[in-house]
């Protein structure tokens, strides 16, 4: 096979089974590489109503069908399971080069499934695996954990790991790879600590196979030529992904103090230019990426001098910063390493947090409940001090652990209005009040509150259109376009794809479909048109939507929490909005094909996109 | 010719904008001096801009190219004085003080007219190099960037000031637009 090994690596936890398995080339068509082909092994081998944290669950580790090659911007991976912070399907995503080195090891994937009764890490060397004993590592962290695995194996192992977090089944717990970059999202890092699974070490000279290498260097050379000299590329490189802050904020919609108001006071504190001056060391990229988005930063005053790390980026910026009234960018600095180093997600962290101090502000949380800290918002003290206690469920961090929904849940008294999370999953730092449309993507996104899958932040805060799907244009973001919520769906569809080939979203501001259709034939030598690459990115959508609806999910859990609803913005350019989701639900079921009053997906839609097997499983037999 | 730089050029290119003011009917055919102007003061009395652009620092020239359809012989150079979410100043200036603006960003006359209707999203153009920041640096590039909003709200206000452009215009019209050019060139060197 070409673009992809072909193969997958199955790893069973309990009986310490290795076993390889070839990927049928229909299913490798059908669902590319990373995201799609991990999903649709999820959707056929997990039953539903698993305990996410139980050995039925299946953690898939997937690299992309682009991964390896020079592609640009494109050597990422995805972790697939079923989150114990959603308790729906999940999935991560994450650069560096840890996804590349992957294939390289002689796999695409792999399948951990059971639950090991002792820590053990998986270590595979071109073609050769092996399950080792992982006791020294456990209450490790994961610098000192890729350290001592490197030591042992050797420097041109990379390593994907858990910290303690993981270990202690912190809900939203990461997985690291090349210290620094996260899986962050939904807790696939405690679905790992639950199958006491401690690292993933991988080395590998396998070469990864191009079908057409004269076609495929003509269109990544011509890539490469227009990210050289492209402002977003500049802008990227410039400030990392914190360039967004100032944009978000004069739009009204930088969330602060747990999304009271949507214009943060001292976002010039916080923002690219002052993490350029205050932290920076230099800009650094993943595998083939010429944007270098990451930063490498250092700190150089305060309690925290002479810390070292990557990041933070604009998430973590803006969740731990203006999200906690927290004007303190070497604060805010230091909880992104820990986060990093304990293996936390860093959205989800500092939302809880964030959350926390509003609970803490209304008398919800006293100090008798917090071990005597004052969780007050702006308190830099205290969020470094609550990460640490997340991290190890230590006091009033046991509580924080669970995330927000169940936080909310426990403590009642109306924290359930400003608990902000969709499905679960703590919301990123746009406030949808200040571009209506985004409210819709943060409600019907696959894996509860998200931003990433289907970046139509793009095209309202940013004011960069995506020239991946024909029309992504939002002509005014305050207003509820029905029309318009075909953007959240073509962009849902085709972000999807570039999950599963393993592309970096940026790129879908600078590449149009045709041109990613191209290098897909190329790679794999198949006929690849655009037509495909709009199907598979639907029917990977579709294929996961059916594993929720499987799980019990309805058209209600489309929705958000009830202070973007009801709540006003206060202030700024979007004072007085609040997101009337009713309007745009409807027209966007409509062009999903799902029906309108369950949510599901429509036997008509699952078999025009060549799931047939799937209308059984969500609507029983009589529907076949 | 008035000597490009001088109070003296400042003056008559003042006093040039003045007396078409009162001569030319509203609404301004889009780059003649009176339609600067007012996109000047446009920008000067928006709150918006003033927001979004707070910590914009540096003079930006739009160059149009050359375009004899339009009535463009030669590139014509229009900068804005801006700095941190005040206007400075707008005119239509000789290349040798265009080209020296911070920010050079350069496109066909046809591009710029989409651009300026709101037929081309400008944060797209720029993305994809269709409006060319000239000569291209990243550290200027990524000011650019971090400036979406702000260009946005420029392409607004012009919007508003004005959607009447020289190749739109009857023949009578164009002739006078082409000897206002003649007279900028002969008199401010542009």
């Amino acid at each position: 096979m070409f673009g992809l090994m072909g193969k997958i690596l199955r790893v069973n936890l309990t009986d310490k089974n290795i076993s390889e398995e070839r990927i049928p080339e229909e299913v490798a068509k059908k669902f590319l590489g990373g995201r799609g082909i991990a999903s649709k092994y999820l959707f056929d081998e997990v039953k539903s109503g698993i305990d996410p944290l139980g050995p039925e669950n299946k953690l898939i580790f997937m690299s992309g069908l682009l991964a390896g090659t020079p592609s640009p911007s494109a050597g990422r991976y995805s972790v697939v399971a079923k989150s114990p912070l959603t308790n729906i399907w999940a999935q991560s995503n994450s650069g560096g080069r840890w996804g590349v080195d992957l294939k390289h090891s002689g796999f695409d994937g792999i399948i951990f499934e059971g639950i090991s009764e002792k820590p053990v890490y998986l270590v595979i060397d071109d073609g050769q695996a092996e399950i080792r004993d992982a006791d020294d590592l456990w209450g490790k962290n994961v610098t000192e954990t890729t350290g001592v695995l490197k030591e042992k194996l050797g420097n041109k192992f990379n390593v994907a790991a858990i910290g303690t977090a993981g270990e202690n089944l912190v809900k939203y717990a990461a997985i690291m790879n090349d210290i620094h970059r996260a899986a962050g999202r939904c807790g696939l890092g405690a679905v790992m600590g639950s199958k006491r699974l401690k690292a993933i070490a991988v080395n590998g000279t396998m070469e990864i196979k191009i079908a057409d290498k004269k076609t495929f260097q003509e269109i990544s050379k011509k890539q490469y030529e227009l990210l050289g000299e492209n402002i977003l590329g500049a802008g990227l490189q410039g400030y990392g992904t914190t360039l967004v802050l100032d944009i978000v904020n004069v739009c009204g919609g930088l969330p602060t103090r747990n999304w009271q108001t949507g214009v943060c006071s001292f976002a010039e504190d916080i923002n690219g230019e002052s993490l350029s001056e205050k932290v920076l060391v230099d800009a650094v990229g993943c595998f083939a990426c010429p944007i270098k988005c990451g930063r490498r930063t250092e700190i150089k005053k305060g309690p925290y001098t002479g810390e070292k790390g990557e990041g933070p980026e604009y998430e973590t910026v803006a969740i731990f910063g203006a999200m906690c009234d927290n004007s303190n960018l070497e604060a805010i600095t230091m909880a992104n390493y820990l986060c990093n180093d304990y293996g936390l997600d860093t959205i989800s962290c500092g939302s809880t947090i964030a959350f926390t101090m509003e609970c803490f502000e209304k008398g919800i949380l006293k100090t008798e409940d917090t071990g005597g800290m004052e969780i007050s918002f702006g308190n830099s003290d205290a969020i470094i001090e609550l990460v640490h206690r997340i991290a190890k469920r230590e006091g009033v961090g046991d509580l924080l652990a669970e995330g927000t929904r169940i936080m909310a849940q426990r403590l009642g008294q109306g924290s359930e209005r400003f608990a902000m999370h969709v499905k679960g999953l703590e919301l990123p730092a746009y406030d949808s009040r200040a571009a209506k449309i985004t409210g819709l993507a943060f409600a019907t996104a696959n894996r509860g509150g998200d931003h990433v899958t289907g970046y139509v932040q793009g095209p309202t805060f940013l004011a960069s259109p995506f020239l991946v799907i024909e029309e992504s244009e939002i002509e005014d973001p305050l207003k509820e376009n029905p029309a318009e919520t075909k953007v959240v769906k073509d962009l849902e569809d085709a972000l999807t794809v570039f999950d599963a080939v393993g592309s970096c979203k940026f790129m879908g501001m600078a590449s149009d479909a045709q041109e990613i259709s191209e290098i897909i034939a190329a790679v794999t030598g198949w006929k690849f048109e655009v037509e495909d690459f709009r199907k598979i990115g639907e029917r990977i959508y579709n294929l996961e939507r059916a594993f929720n609806v499987r799980e019990g999910l309805t058209r209600a859990e489309d929705t958000l929490p009830k202070r973007l609803l009801e709540e006003p913005l206060p202030e700024g350019p979007a004072e007085g909005n609040v997101n009337n989701l009713g309007i745009l639900l409807d027209p966007y079921y409509e062009f999903r094909g799902w029906d309108k009053t369950t949510g599901k997906p429509t036997p008509e839609k699952l078999r025009e996109l060549g799931l047939e097997n799937v209308i059984k499983q969500i609507y029983g037999s009589k529907e076949q | 010719m008035y000597k490009a730089g001088t109070k003296e050029w400042e003056d008559y290119y003042d006093k040039l904008v003045a007396q078409r003011k009162k001569s030319e009917s509203i609404p301004y055919i889009v780059l003649t001096p009176e339609w600067v102007s007012e996109f000047e003061k446009k920008i000067q009395g928006d709150d918006r801009y003033k927001q979004v652009a707070k910590t914009w620092e540096g003079s930006v020239t739009l160059v149009f190219k050359a375009d004899p359809e339009a009535g463009l012989d030669k590139d014509l150079f229009v900068l804005m004085d801006l700095w941190h979410g005040e206007c400075r100043s707008v005119k239509i200036v000789p290349s040798e003080i265009g080209r020296n603006g911070d920010y050079v960003l350069e496109a066909e006359y046809g591009r710029w007219k989409r651009v300026l209707k709101k037929e081309l999203n400008v944060v797209k153009e720029l993305a994809t190099n269709k409006l060319k920041l000239v000569p291209f640096n990243f550290k200027n590039a990524a000011k650019l960037a971090a400036a979406a909003q702000a260009a946005l709200r420029l392409v607004d206000l012009s919007g508003q000031v004005s959607n009447k452009f020289p190749d739109d215009l009857e023949s009578k019209e164009f002739d006078s637009f082409k000897a206002l050019l003649k007279k900028l060139n002969t008199d401010f060197g542009i």
